[in-house]
């Protein structure tokens, strides 16, 4: 079976992340994200924290290059969120809920992220933009996903600057290629010609 | 969009945001005064906007913070159209390796010359967004212009998230305008490898 990708992607909110929003670029982390999609469905499972601006975008685009969404794709949502839910999760079998812990924001994701990095082998995480909360995912990846790749996209900005800087060593160009389709080929070493119907 | 505390009460909004979102295009989310944004819209761009930005309760937007939205959106489309271009040459980059094809460069009016498996060559025009007859009559046009050295040109663009009805109208000019051939960017690998002049 082929292994899980992980993805952790946000613009970051000028009011609750001020500094991160001031070198994040809003343009280089859509398309990253969209080009990462494009990349890896169908090839490597897809897994990540169900962000409800993006869930419903990458279901649109499974569906218009012909991959299967439940199968490719596997979501954790925590319930401290569940008035937030994309309308999509009812039609999918592939999302994973976890508690809300007292009612505590980051109870509540810290489960979340210890079930979804202990669920699944992982080949890589890619980190896109984002806020401190990318800081914390990657400390928990990185401890219970030790052999896993960490792909930061640094072109992106964000908080993914502070992560590139405590990996000390990454690649060049995921500093200056926007051209994410080949950055991700090459990165992840998915073939071109891979086919979609891995998973 | 401008986020309200009712703007998420609409189907229609939201599937135009999602549809945006899917298409490329950059969203600029102007936050109504003391109104906490939805996190639906988490991948956008924000401006807050603050009770003194408005002349009265309901607005409208003062002009100076109209001219500052005004200038953050132009910057927003440039670069967004800029992103989409560049997907597409990436995803056609990517698709021509499959078949031992390559792009060759990128010329005026983005012009893609492309080498073949064969070693023919083509060229082809990204379309950002939706094409039209106008996209097919320019590239024609052009192509007529450079001598048309490299047989009938293409014109490349992403169907993810055109109507079903345009994409209907789209097949009709392929099938219809020869001069130029229309290509969806997700089965370009595949057409170039069997493109014929």
């Amino acid at each position: 079976m082929a292994k899980a990708i992980f993805l952790s992607a946000s613009v970051p909110d000028p009011k609750r992340s001020p500094k991160y929003d001031d070198t994040a670029d809003s343009v280089a982390i859509s398309s990253a994200v969209s080009a990462l999609v494009h990349v890896i469905l169908g090839r490597r499972l897809l897994v990540w924290g169900g962000h409800p601006a993006t869930t419903p975008m990458i279901w649109f685009i499974a569906e218009n290059i012909g991959v299967d969404y439940g199968k490719c794709v596997h979501l954790y949502q925590s319930n401290h969120f569940s008035d937030h839910f994309p309308e999509d999760n009812r039609r999918f079998q592939n999302v994973t809920y976890t508690d809300d812990i007292e009612n505590d924001r980051d109870k509540s994701l810290t489960l979340m992220r210890q079930r979804m990095f202990k669920s699944h082998s992982f080949s890589a995480a890619v980190f896109i933009g984002g806020m401190d909360g990318i800081l914390e995912e990657f400390d928990l990846f990185r401890q219970l996903q030790p052999n896993a790749d960490v792909v930061p996209v640094v072109s992106t900005g964000g908080a993914t600057i502070d992560l590139a800087e405590r990996l000390k060593d990454h690649e060049s160009y995921l500093e200056k290629d926007f051209d994410y389709i080949s950055v991700f080929h090459q990165r992840l070493k998915i073939g071109f010609d891979e086919e979609r119907n891995q998973i | 969009m401008l986020d309200t505390p009712s703007y998420f009460d609409s189907k229609w909004t939201r599937d135009e945001l999602v549809r945006a979102l899917t298409m490329g295009i950059l969203v600029l989310r102007l936050v109504w005064p003391k109104h906490q944004p939805n996190r639906s819209t988490d991948i956008a761009e924000t401006i807050y906007l603050e009770p003194d930005d408005l002349a009265g309760p309901d607005g409208p937007i003062r002009d100076c913070k109209a001219n500052q939205i005004v200038l953050f959106v132009e910057s927003l489309r440039t670069r967004s159209i800029a992103a989409r271009y560049l997907s597409i040459i990436g995803r056609l980059r990517a698709d021509l390796l499959k078949f031992d094809g390559e792009i060759e460069g990128i010329g005026t009016h983005h012009a893609v010359s492309i080498r073949l498996p064969d070693d023919r060559r083509i060229c082809a025009y990204p379309i950002t967004g939706v094409p039209t007859a106008k996209n097919l009559n320019e590239i024609a046009d052009n192509a007529i212009s450079h001598g048309q050295q490299n047989g009938v040109p293409v014109l490349l663009y992403d169907h993810i998230g055109i109507h079903s009805g345009w994409s209907k109208h789209l097949e009709w000019l392929d099938d219809n305008i020869k001069t130029v051939r229309m290509m969806k960017i997700t089965e370009a690998g595949w057409s170039l490898a069997a493109y014929e002049d």
